[in-house]
């Protein structure tokens, strides 16, 4: 693999997919890989580093509308760039552009099968930041009663869309949250989003 | 304790990056979708399967240089099992280890959950030596899968149920199977009943590693996990009423029994030994301090 700065790939890494983990396990509580991002140098620091730390040649992913960042994260993981239905990785870098994308990939990304659901798609998807929205509520698994977030309009509408398709457990997604900063939020397919406190 | 490592003979914590990044992806998924078995590629380790190959590779994937590990084996730290994962973690992260559930940023465990409750920031990886709950009801994986898909669990009660006829209670004593968020019956891994309650609603996360049958699978925190049981015969843990540790004194914890040959007399010490050692180690200063 080719990095050209001081990132890590054995030791930042491990410390991204920690905090993946947590965020996974804990859905709704932020977390931060951003001492691990900003050693990329970049304003997709983020979302590269998580690239570095779940895609290699065996895995597929897309980037939508940032051709660039695909061939990035192409030279540096060896993953596979390929359409959204396919993607076993799906990077949203500008959110607060893709309202009228966002559907599609939605409808298009792999949902796994009953027998098999983990053949998913996770989508990473990029916010200025995972503050500042109406607050809402998560309930479900990894979540302590119900948990309040106050994620951008653009970040909510991917949850709100998700539970709206009505997949039938256990297909699903799974959606990650980040910030150019490095903050870290996940919302797997099981968690509900319900309405203000 | 901090062991030497051989950073020069191995990668650290010996798995390979690109086995470390199968097994976490694997984890992730797992993590979503609680009590699903998730298949991956099982490696090979300088250990052979069957002796926690699973929870090593899970434990490789996790660790960090900066990490204080715990290991246990049916609650002993001192095990045969227990020192040499420990001895093959150590040499090849650098990491510290502890005997003290509180201080253990990962803990590695076979066949118990220590007595300690888990904070949120823990993680237990658990070996499981068989992780399909339907193997008794069909040895195909095919078949299993597509039950699982299905939700179709009718095989497993009918198996609690003979249970039931023949030994006069459906609860196995170890591994007896329990149901993930309401949608996966899943084995615990061949923790006693005694700790089955402990996987409900916890603080901490759960990740189950089956090295040989190739499957991880996960609870994740505040997550209900039901033992299954009848409505008239409800889930009981192992009654334990009347014992104490021979060594600590403590009560309403999980007991090794020891048999004196010699006098015929029966003694009960705690089973997770790094709790007794801790109840001891208070003891001892509570008594200093009164002196």
């Amino acid at each position: 693999m080719i990095t050209a700065n001081e990132f890590d790939l054995v030791f930042d890494c491990q410390q991204v997919f920690k905090q993946l983990m947590q965020a996974m396990a804990n859905p709704g509580k932020v977390f931060s890989i951003g001492q691990n991002s900003a050693k990329l140098h970049q304003p997709a620091g983020s979302l590269l580093a998580i690239a570095m730390t779940l895609v290699d040649s065996r895995c597929r992913f897309s980037v939508a509308g940032d051709d660039e960042l695909a061939q990035a994260m192409h030279e540096v993981t060896l993953g596979v760039p390929t359409g959204v239905e396919e993607a076993d990785y799906i990077f949203v870098p500008q959110a607060q552009d893709m309202d009228s994308a966002r559907p599609a990939i939605l409808e298009r990304a792999k949902k796994g099968t009953l027998a098999e659901p983990h053949k998913s798609a996770a989508i990473f998807i990029q916010l200025d930041s995972l503050e500042g929205g109406p607050e809402a509520l998560l309930q479900g698994p990894g979540v302590d009663g119900s948990i309040a977030i106050r994620l951008p309009q653009a970040g909510q509408r991917w949850i709100e869309e998700r539970q709206q398709m009505e997949l039938e457990f256990p297909q699903g997604l799974e959606l990650y949250f980040v910030t150019p900063d490095g903050e870290l939020m996940g919302v797997p397919r099981k968690i509900r989003m319900g309405g203000c406190v | 304790m901090t062991k030497k490592t051989n950073q020069t003979d191995y990668n650290f914590a010996f798995l390979d990056e690109g086995s470390k990044r199968e097994i976490r992806r694997s984890i992730l998924h797992a993590i979503a979708v609680p009590g699903y078995q998730v298949p991956f590629g099982s490696r090979e380790l300088p250990i052979g399967r069957g002796w926690g190959t699973g929870g090593i590779q899970l434990t490789m994937s996790l660790i960090g240089p900066h990490d204080k590990l715990k290991v246990i084996d049916q609650g002993n730290d001192d095990s045969v099992n227990a020192v040499s994962i420990k001895n093959l973690i150590c040499r090849t992260t650098g990491v510290e280890t502890t005997t003290d559930t509180a201080e253990a940023d990962i803990i590695q465990s076979r066949h118990r959950v220590p007595e300690e409750p888990l904070r949120e920031d823990q993680v237990l990886v658990l070996q499981v030596p068989q992780p399909e709950p339907l193997r008794g009801v069909d040895p195909h994986e095919e078949v299993t899968r597509q039950l699982h898909a299905d939700g179709e669990y009718t095989g497993i009660w009918v198996n609690l149920f003979e249970l039931l006829l023949t030994k006069g209670s459906p609860f196995r004593g170890a591994d007896h199977p329990v149901m993930a968020d309401g949608r996966y019956v899943m084995n615990p891994s061949p923790i006693p009943r005694y700790d089955n309650p402990k996987l409900h609603q916890a603080q901490c996360l759960y990740l189950f590693g089956a090295g040989r049958e190739k499957k991880i699978y996960a609870i994740p925190p505040h997550t209900d996990v039901v033992s299954l049981a009848f409505e008239d015969h409800p889930f009981r843990q192992e009654d334990l009423s009347g014992r104490k540790c021979r060594l600590c004194g403590a009560e309403n914890v999980f007991f090794d029994e020891l048999f004196d040959e010699a006098t015929g007399q029966r003694y009960y010490q705690c089973s997770d030994t790094g709790y007794c050692q801790k109840r001891r180690r208070q003891q001892a200063q509570q008594r200093g301090e009164q002196q």
